[in-house]
């Protein structure tokens, strides 16, 4: 992890220079350490055998990249001595944290019979052929990321993997800390990051082994690199923002806020006229979408159990158009119901800023927020709406949605935090 | 004359505001169940007539006594909802609605409403809006502060509960397990003891009483690299008394894990079938014991105790 964390600093280093020490280290491990996981996956696939000698041999083009890459000296600099006290109440939380992973083995449900399961059985058999059988469409609910950061503890004999999540949430506060410091007053940066790593849903994932954590972290951070770089003249912060949603695709690959970068990318199209973004991010997470979902029909395929396709012209032509309204009326209540209890603060905070932001000049940025806030409520309704029409249980996933809709908390906090007291700069 | 305009959209905004406030005091849902209208119907035409003729005529808002009372029973009505959510979240659901009947989701719209119609009304007049911003910064420090300290009185609660589970600092992780999971957990490892690593043990199918016993995923987890093989539930008794169709040579002798006091379900397979011998478990000492015997007959309600967990080995 050190290595892949090492390489990846280097190269968000050349990629993005004006990122600060700490940013480019927590970008190098989301980066470095993802793409590794990546790489396993790949390998996996093409039939290597899941021991340590494929993982020791993985790491090798990290560690080129490491001593092939130069440093760069300039511009990135460390946070001051000053902001010490905030680092030390993050590594408090962490530590709570870690006590609770190091205490306890993998324990809740999904992440024992799903993610853990996965990983013990490829540490065993060193494929995943024991997860043919009956059950193989649920161990392919989910792509492999979190379950190959378990094997890899497994394979090298540490039987803790979840401190992963800790040292995951850890560095994203570190990393929201930095991203707010230079935007907004020192002691609001501190408290902002505090109530968003205090946030129960936040705080409580840390110590649970379950995907929707890491895919938060990714998708948050990705949207902040873009929402800085958005009026940026240089491309190369691309590969960064591509790489993150890639690799965010392997975690959770149905939750739809893959979409949200690609959506932000045709937004420069149209105010800068910049092709580039949204070729490079479209292009890099589509192929990472594709490479899972042809693994996942060809698994199935081979194993006789293909997944059969959506027939959406079928459906649409069961469907009754007289209830359209109806249901949309439905899913509106259900996600009030779902979503309100846990985001009502939040989205009325947000809807206040909205209101206040709105004699404020140079507020550019700040609308891309508000606007991927809007984006990501509007996604969620659409999809509620339309797999209610072919899951006949969608009124009883209101947890899933709840923990789905996680991006929410920091995002709609961060945003509410700079419209207040940022200074609107791009 | 120009007050009378006002004066409408003050009617209907005070009465909008009565209904959300009756609707608190009762339930949302009273008006429309007592008087067959839909209170939301009100609120959307205050908003629009709020928009189009506006609350309170120009200039000099600062003199006006209506925006500045509007502007503090805004402010109060947040604050008081604030501590009432707070009060909720420190206690227990519905805490407030049974000491002192104010039902939260109705005073949440009251609230919500005087704030939009505050805001509504100002934004119209441009000299009204450093009042507005101001008041908007109010509350979303209200809305900031009451979230802040819900999220850490949860916290709070969730370490609490953790710590709490954290009694035996020595445990090992198979006893972590069983105090996660109970006993069911404790079964899987006595089964692990008596069947090899390339068993293939039949289970019963996941339906009431053996939602846990019955979980292939999570019976696999546990027993793993053993195979494990079920029929899909279905609810019926008739699922409940077949066996797999599958080849298995271990068949797992499962009493059923919920705590009814109608024994009559329990107890799985509940076929006889041809044995070499049955392991049968003692899930309080942690102990096996091997019988042998060349049939399995289910006893149903009259199996004692130190008979209804274990695993039956299936004759060639």
């Amino acid at each position: 992890m050190i290595l892949t964390t090492l390489a990846g600093q280097r190269l968000v280093q050349h990629l993005c220079p004006d990122q600060t020490k700490i940013q480019q280290y927590v970008l190098g491990n989301l980066m470095g350490f993802g793409t590794y996981i990546l790489s396993i996956f790949v390998a996996s696939s093409s039939g290597s055998s899941l021991n340590e000698h494929l993982l020791l041999i993985l790491a090798i083009p990290h560690f080129l990249l490491l001593i092939s890459l130069p440093t760069q000296k300039q511009g990135s600099t460390w946070p001051p001595k000053r902001d010490l006290i905030l680092y030390l109440a993050i590594l408090l939380l962490v530590l709570i944290s870690l006590t609770f992973n190091w205490f306890w083995p993998v324990r809740d449900w999904d992440a024992l019979t799903l993610y853990d399961f996965r990983a013990k059985v490829m540490t065993l058999s060193q494929d995943y052929s024991p997860l043919y059988g009956n059950e193989l469409n649920y161990y392919l609910a989910y792509p492999f990321f979190t379950s190959f950061v378990h094997m890899i503890a497994y394979i090298f004999d540490f039987q803790r993997p979840a401190i992963y999540y800790s040292l995951l949430y850890g560095m994203f506060g570190v990393y929201l800390y930095e991203f707010l410091r230079l935007k907004i007053p020192r002691y609001i940066a501190s408290i902002t990051t505090l109530i968003i790593m205090l946030t129960p849903e936040i705080f409580h994932h840390s110590f649970v082994a379950y995907t929707n954590l890491p895919y938060t972290i990714y998708i948050v951070i990705t949207i902040l690199i873009l929402v800085q770089y958005q009026e940026s003249k240089s491309n190369s912060w691309t590969w960064v923002v591509a790489l993150l949603t890639a690799i965010a695709v392997h975690i959770r690959y149905d939750d739809p806020f893959w979409i949200l970068p690609i959506i932000l990318c045709l937004y420069i199209v149209f105010k800068q006229r910049h092709l580039y973004p949204l070729i490079v991010t479209s292009g890099v997470t589509l192929l990472s979408r594709l490479f899972w979902l042809n693994f996942k029909k060809d698994l199935l395929t081979g194993y006789g159990q293909p997944k059969s396709s959506l027939d959406y012209l079928s459906l649409l032509s069961t469907i009754d158009y007289r209830l359209i309204l109806i249901r949309f009326a439905d899913v509106l209540m259900f996600l009030y119901k779902t979503l309100w209890t846990s985001f009502g603060h939040l989205l009325t905070i947000t809807l206040l800023g909205y209101l206040y932001l709105q004699n404020k000049k140079n507020r550019r940025v700040l609308l891309t927020l508000y606007a991927t806030i809007g984006l990501s409520l509007l996604i969620v309704i659409m999809g509620t709406f339309v797999t209610s029409f072919y899951y006949s249980k969608w009124q009883i996933v209101g947890g899933s949605v709840r923990r789905m809709m996680m991006i929410l908390y920091p995002l709609t906090i961060i945003t509410s935090a700079l419209t207040i007291w940022g200074k609107h700069d791009s | 004359m120009k007050l009378s305009k006002y004066q409408f959209g003050l009617w209907l905004s005070t009465l909008s505001l009565l209904i959300a406030g009756i609707e608190s005091i009762k339930y949302p849902g009273f008006i429309h169940k007592h008087l067959h209208f839909s209170p939301s119907l009100v609120y959307v035409i205050t908003g629009i007539a709020i928009i189009t003729i506006k609350l309170y005529p120009p200039p000099s808002p600062e003199k006006m006594l209506l925006p500045i009372l509007f502007r503090y029973l805004a402010i109060g009505m947040g604050v008081i909802s604030g501590i009432l959510l707070s009060l909720e979240a420190i206690n227990y659901p519905n805490f407030v609605f049974s000491t002192i009947h104010i039902h939260l989701d109705g005073l949440q719209i009251m609230t919500l409403l005087i704030f939009i119609y505050f805001l509504l009304s100002n934004l119209k007049h441009i000299r009204y809006h450093s009042l507005t911003r101001e008041t908007i910064m109010i509350v979303m420090f209200a809305l900031v502060l009451n979230f802040t300290f819900a999220a850490v009185i949860n916290d709070l609660k969730l370490l609490s509960k953790e710590f709490k589970l954290m009694q035996n600092a020595g445990d090992t992780d198979s006893q972590k397990q069983h105090a996660g999971w109970g006993d069911i957990y404790l079964y899987t490892q006595l089964l692990n003891r008596s069947t090899p690593h390339n068993a293939t043990i039949a289970f019963p199918p996941a339906q009431n009483h053996w939602l846990y016993s019955g979980n292939v995923v999570l019976m696999r987890y546990f027993v793993y690299p053993r195979s494990i093989v079920n029929l899909t539930e279905t609810g019926s008794e008739e699922t409940l008394a077949q066996l797999p169709a599958q080849t298995f040579d271990y068949i797992a002798l499962a009493w059923g894990e919920s705590n009814e006091l109608d024994l009559s379900p329990y107890g799985w397979p509940k076929q006889a079938v041809k044995t070499e011998y049955i392991d049968y478990f003692d899930l309080v000492a942690g102990t096996s014991e091997r019988v042998i015997v060349n049939q399995y007959t289910p006893t149903g309600v009259d199996t004692p105790v130190d008979r209804r967990w274990g695993v039956i080995k299936v004759a060639n």
